[in-house]
């Protein structure tokens, strides 16, 4: 199981470009929301910047797993590393990204619940583990996870917008809706490759709008 | 919002020390902010901690205290941070 098959040919080598740029933005966000915990020790500000710094670690093992692909390093370092198959490095790609990114949102969802009780976060990283790693559809499994968790953080910075409207509360509600529809779009895909791209660009829209918000805090 | 939250109280309290020029007393750091004298213990402690304001002693040896670059650069990016945090709902 990789994404790789789940890619248009013609689409290969853009996914990583896109892959590249949802990194950048989320890394950015996460040592952001990190700094601005260590000035003032806001503890969801702490949470929040973990989570993206997870998100931002899933998409570095999604484009790095599909750069080797495509330049047909895996082989090589399959021999270097001593596994089996190169079906593994694959997987090794595909199950970081999966865990990683599930984690970050979890985080995320931790975030908007409100929540001060570690015990939440730790039982749903652990529910949302062995429901993906038990499962016979691995795959799907983490895309329904991933938007059930999407629908209720979007839903969450919806009504953040709505007490406070403005335009970085409506691009960050925005983002995250993009991000649902990102995933959601999955579940009901008959066409995978066409998910894949759909995909990627709902994914470029979101983080534009993370930089855009980004852009007008700091103005 | 009803409660100040944390970076709100921190800004408030540098801004006052800063426009003190060095002559901040924990007493009217105290009154400024409006905190009681626990919670004024525990800024002082962590704005000394993170190195925005430094300690000193004056003619009485009594404490003041005064804003440090840090401290200055923390009251130039509050809006920045504030602005993040309410963006993402995270205050």
């Amino acid at each position: 199981m990789s994404t790789i098959f789940l890619s248009p040919e013609w689409f290969f080598g853009y996914d990583v470009l896109f892959e590249a740029f949802f990194f950048m933005i989320s890394l950015i966000t996460a040592l952001y929301a990190l700094k601005v915990h260590r000035a003032t020790g806001e503890e969801l500000s702490q949470y929040f910047g973990y989570g993206f710094l997870l998100i931002s670690a899933a998409y570095l093992f999604q484009l790095l797993s599909n750069f080797l692909v495509y330049s047909r390093l895996n082989t090589e370092v399959c021999q270097i590393a001593n596994l089996s198959s190169v079906a593994t490095v694959d997987s090794i790609g595909i199950y970081g990204y999966m865990l990683l990114m599930i984690s970050g949102l979890v985080l995320l969802l931790f975030v908007s619940l409100k929540s001060r009780m570690k015990r939440t976060l730790l039982i749903l990283l652990i529910l949302s583990f062995i429901l993906i790693l038990s499962s016979k559809n691995q795959l799907y499994t983490f895309f329904l996870l991933s938007s059930i968790y999407l629908a209720f953080i979007a839903w969450h910075f919806l009504e953040n917008y709505l007490k406070h409207k403005k335009a970085t509360t409506l691009s960050v509600a925005l983002a995250f809706l993009f991000l649902l529809f990102g995933s959601f779009h999955f579940l009901i895909s008959v066409n995978h490759e066409a998910f894949y791209v759909i995909g990627h660009i709902l994914g470029f829209f979101a983080y534009l709008m993370i930089l855009i918000n980004w852009y007008l805090v700091r103005k | 919002m009803n409660k100040r939250d944390r970076i709100t109280i921190i800004n408030d309290i540098l801004e006052f020390v800063r426009d003190k020029e060095g002559k901040a007393k924990p007493t009217h750091i105290m009154y400024k902010a409006n905190l009681s004298n626990e919670m004024l213990n525990e800024y002082v402690r962590e704005l000394l901690g993170k190195e925005f304001i430094k300690e000193s002693k004056d003619k009485r040896e009594k404490r003041t205290y005064s804003l440090t670059d840090k401290g200055f650069k923390f009251i130039a990016e509050y809006k920045q941070m504030k602005g993040f945090l309410a963006s993402y709902d995270l205050i």
